[in-house]
């Protein structure tokens, strides 16, 4: 075989190659024609796509357990990275609220007396012997689409849909679907979020709904309600979807509109608790509407933003 | 090419996959950029000439995404394509120039971010929040030359040197 006249070392091959038009071949368009497809299938709700995404997310949930434990060090690394990011702004939130917090220590020592008395008196509402199952976030969602998180655990461990979801500091959501080993729960903060709350000691009853951002807005409040930023937000069980008396968070700063902030640090969250609640699971439109008794909610509803 | 040279772009791009999707313990408005972290590595092997990384494997990625993080399918797959082809396009003007890529790999992420923002506002009927698509392509820009290097290093680009012959039509 005849030698060509020039070496130019390795790599050659690459660069020797005939110039020529840069073509993505028949399968980029079919491809991309695949997507859109999906995509509208996605918007429609169909059946077999959802069917599709759940066995796949089965056989993927072992394997993303899996892999969580390797890389659980770094993962560590990134979360206290992350935490570091925000530190500085957090630093002097914590200044000013620890001003505030040394003029309310004597009177929280004055309420803590009563509070024990007042503990034991509310303890007979609490509902009690609901059994549970912790699973572990192996997944969430990022994005603008969905505030949702894939748990490894599903109706293999008796897991249906509608069940609540808690970490160790309050409500993070409900099971929405359910595969047989991996579970979705739709957190409190997503714009399908619906649920039923008491808010304050007065117990005034609203409907807590997502939107995608950190502070879940209060809906269907009675015209002459006042809230204050602070006041306990507590489900109250109407409709049967969840427990009476969870803890979810407290009524944020401004408003109204009113905001919820979470007890729950649902980007911290690692493992979860599902209660194994057999109330009414309800979907979110109908939990809505069940928890406002008649004219309080007609009158509120003309008022929703 | 032999057998390991020829899976590495596929492998990689799964493996960046599947970090994507990890639940990090970042906050929401941080864990956008995550799932365009692929697309730094789809430009990359995408703006060699012939492509090592076959379409599919890019829809496949995409899938993945849609899937593993619950979102609409279709949806990241869609994107990956339209970065893995306008990586082909824009990418072949600065293939060995580590600035250049890195301007191209600009041009290819704003316009593919513009795509995603379009189709997430078409797929709700609302213009969706923009502040977090920009993060995330402020954060994927700054990623970028940790994750090229890494594509670099295990598959280098070819260099002209200063004594090759140029020839017509080579």
């Amino acid at each position: 075989m005849k030698r060509p006249l020039f070496e130019i070392g390795p790599g050659h091959k690459e660069r020797r190659q005939p110039s020529r038009p840069r073509r993505h071949g028949a399968s980029v368009p079919i491809l991309l024609f695949v997507s859109m497809a999906l995509l509208v299938l996605s918007r429609v709700n169909n059946d077999l796509v959802d069917r599709v995404r759940w066995q796949v997310m089965d056989v993927m949930t072992p394997v993303l357990s899996a892999i969580l434990i390797p890389v659980e060090p770094l993962r560590r690394g990134v979360q206290s990275l992350s935490e570091y990011a925000t530190l500085s702004a957090e630093l002097e939130r914590l200044r000013a609220e620890n001003q505030k917090l040394r003029g309310w220590e004597w009177r929280a020592k004055d309420l803590e007396r009563k509070l024990a008395s007042l503990e034991a008196a509310s303890r007979t509402a609490r509902e009690t012997g609901i059994d549970f199952v912790t699973a572990r976030i192996v997944s969430n969602s990022s994005g603008a689409f969905v505030r949702s998180a894939m748990i490894n655990a599903g109706e293999r461990e008796r897991i249906r849909d509608g069940y609540p979801v808690l970490s160790g500091d309050g409500l993070v959501g409900r099971i929405v679907e359910t595969g047989t080993k991996a579970a979705r729960v739709l957190l409190l903060t997503d714009v399908k979020s619906r649920i039923p709350v008491h808010v304050g000691e007065k117990g005034v009853r609203a409907i807590m709904a997502g939107d995608n951002g950190a502070k879940p807005r209060l809906l269907f409040l009675a015209e002459d309600s006042r809230l204050s930023p602070g006041d306990e937000v507590r489900t109250s069980g109407s409709g049967g979807g969840v427990p009476k008396g969870l803890g979810i968070g407290k009524v944020a700063k401004g408003g109204p509109p009113y905001r919820v902030e979470l007890h729950a640090d649902l980007d911290a969250a690692d493992y979860v608790g599902v209660l194994m609640f057999e109330g009414t699971a309800l979907d979110p439109a109908k939990t809505a509407d069940g928890a406002i008794d008649g004219q309080s909610a007609r009158k509120a509803a003309s008022r929703e933003p | 090419m032999n057998l390991p040279r020829k899976l590495l772009p596929g492998l990689s791009l799964a493996a960046l996959t599947i970090i994507a999707v990890l639940p990090w313990g970042l906050a929401a408005s941080y864990r956008f950029v995550l799932p365009l972290l692929p697309v730094i590595f789809i430009h990359e092997w995408a703006i060699r000439n012939p492509s090592p990384l076959p379409a599919w494997a890019v829809f496949a990625s995409g899938l993945a995404v849609d899937i593993l993080t619950a979102g609409p399918l279709g949806y990241w797959s869609l994107i990956y394509l339209v970065a893995y082809v306008l990586s082909v396009e824009v990418g072949t003007l600065s293939r060995s120039e580590p600035a250049l890529r890195w301007v191209s790999f600009a041009i290819v992420l704003v316009l593919v971010v513009a795509v995603a923002w379009s189709i997430a506002s078409l797929y709700f009927f609302e213009a969706a929040e923009m502040s977090g698509f920009l993060w995330a392509a402020l954060w994927a820009m700054l990623a970028y030359p940790l994750l090229a290097a890494f594509v670099v290093a295990v598959d280098p680009l070819p260099q002209r040197r200063m004594n090759d012959r140029l020839e017509r039509g080579v």
